[in-house]
């Protein structure tokens, strides 16, 4: 592991503009949503809306850019390249499968991510805007961040197994982004959907990537069980594990029909 | 041949190489579509949990989203592929086959930049635009006053394709200014009465973005009137810097690769 994160950090290194691109985003992409926001609390005079003040709704777009950095992957770009090209073959005489080598080097993007992208917004953060952000339940985020990580792998391994199948995948990929900007939370907290809506969404995975692991964060989902099991925080780790299982089943079965299709021709 | 008839060639061989997997092009329509409506989703669930943005009702604002839209799709369609082609050609060191041919090199440029899955993106414009024109009262002067505007916004995109490509034949292997450019297109799906007061000025004087959405909005709704010579001087102003650079920056080119 240590020898793929040597390379990949090497080439992130390599190509500077790029480097000081990744540096700004974040920190971007979470002004704008805070400049949105804030116009809608201030023009309209509200405190909050469906629960969410003002403040909690800063915290939970500065921790969407944070989950969203920390479960992204690039496995479905990956996976078209090498189907196009019939590159994919090197992967079945490595000692690794794809599976573990894939994982092991998203997992060394992530940890420079958590460098290049995250740091820089949690500069801002306590630059600017130290006083709204709430201080939370930190480990069971981490907790559910990684089971999350890898519902999104797990999501991007399946995407990725089409491949063998359609050749481009281009699609696909936009179709997971799509689902996984409006569904997963990533712009909206999820209960600002319609009310059947939401309950579709309690029947899928995307919500378990991004909404709950922040709202866990934020103690909008109780630690005590008190009053049940369901809807505590035990009650959505337990579905992210079980999420986890399942699409891991799915990829087992997938991959190994997939692979069949591949002739390492290339297209 | 004419530049014209070169252009359709382009325009056919970039339909024919999508042709050779027709259910993967109908999916990439489909996806690309709704990836784009994640802004008017967006707006919908503000609007549903609150009065909205002061000054603008929620149609008011899938109409400047269609306007972008739109402008964003035509010219990711007709030349905004310049972007992408120079970091793929720079990168491989396959620019030199451009220089080679006998045509004006942006035209070529342009040319084999043709993207007909941005079609979409277009279609959606079209679409969002003709849904918020249903529900908000107009008149025919309005509507001239926004196509103008529109135009203008046309002109700031190629003027921004041209920035970037240079910026990518100058520095190598930026594939992550896409997102920067989304992100940047994101400021403009809103309006700029939302921001502070610095970022309105920057992008209304400096770089003219609000005029890729929400001038041309508000030409048609009324409640302001733009400053339409102000709008003009400086898409001109920002259009010939680009033109400038893009040329100047070609000088540099090494022929590496990277």
């Amino acid at each position: 592991m240590l020898e793929v994160s040597k390379v990949y950090w090497k080439e992130a290194f390599a190509y500077r503009a790029q480097y000081y691109f990744t540096l700004l985003l974040n920190p971007l992409r979470f002004l704008v949503m805070i400049f949105v926001w804030g116009a809608i609390y201030s023009q309209n005079s509200i405190d909050a809306i469906q629960g969410y003040s003002y403040e909690n709704l800063i915290t939970y777009f500065i921790l969407t850019n944070i989950s969203f950095t920390l479960i992204y992957n690039q496995v479905t770009e990956k996976m078209e390249e090498y189907n196009k090209k019939g590159d994919f073959m090197v992967f079945m005489i490595k000692p690794w499968s794809f599976f573990k080598l894939s994982l092991v080097m998203t997992i060394s993007k992530r940890i420079f991510a958590i460098f290049a992208e995250i740091l820089p917004l949690l500069i801002i953060l306590l630059l600017f805007f130290k006083d709204y952000f709430i201080f939370g339940n930190l480990p069971l985020y981490i907790v559910s961040i990684g089971l999350a990580f890898l519902i999104s792998y797990l999501l991007a391994m399946i995407i990725g197994a089409f491949a063998f199948w359609m050749v481009s995948i281009r699609s696909l990929t936009w179709l997971l982004n799509f689902i996984m900007s409006i569904f997963a939370g990533l712009y909206v907290p999820i209960t600002f959907f319609p009310g059947a809506l939401v309950r579709v969404l309690d029947l899928l995975p995307f919500k378990y990537m991004i909404f709950v692991p922040i709202n866990i964060y934020l103690g909008k989902i109780p630690i005590s069980i008190e009053n049940g099991f369901f809807g505590s925080v035990w009650h959505s780790l337990s579905i992210q594990i079980f999420w986890c299982l399942a699409l891991y089943f799915i990829v087992v079965v997938f991959w190994k029909i997939s692979l069949k299709k591949f002739g390492g021709v290339g297209a | 041949m004419s530049n014209l008839v070169t252009w359709f060639k382009y325009i056919r061989s970039s339909f024919l190489i999508r042709m050779a997997y027709r259910g993967e092009f109908l999916i990439s329509l489909v996806s690309m579509f709704a990836l784009e409506m994640v802004g008017p989703l967006f707006a919908y669930t503000i609007y549903l949990n609150s009065p909205g943005f002061a000054g603008w009702t929620f149609y008011q604002i899938i109409l400047l989203q269609g306007i972008l839209l739109f402008i964003k799709g035509f010219s990711y369609v007709h030349f905004f592929g310049i972007v992408w082609n120079s970091n793929i050609s720079i990168w491989r060191g396959t620019l030199d086959f451009i220089f080679l041919k006998p045509r004006n090199l942006l035209l070529t440029f342009i040319f084999s930049s043709y993207d007909v899955e941005d079609n979409a993106k277009m279609l959606g414009g079209i679409a969002l635009i003709g849904f918020a024109l249903y529900h908000i009262e107009f008149t025919f002067t309005k509507i001239l006053l926004m196509i103008y505007l529109i135009i203008l916004g046309i002109v700031l995109f190629f003027a921004f394709a041209l920035l970037f490509s240079a910026f990518i034949i100058r520095f190598i292997q930026t594939w992550r200014l896409y997102e920067f450019l989304e992100i940047i297109l994101m400021i403009a799906q809103y309006p700029n009465k939302i921001y502070p007061q610095y970022v309105s000025v920057i992008f209304t004087s400096i770089i003219p973005l609000f005029v890729a959405g929400v001038f041309p909005a508000e030409a048609l709704i009324g409640s302001v009137v733009p400053n339409v010579l102000l709008m003009t001087f400086s898409v001109v102003f920002i259009f010939s810097i680009s033109l400038y650079t893009w040329f100047n920056v070609l000088k540099h080119y090494s022929s590496a690769g990277g």
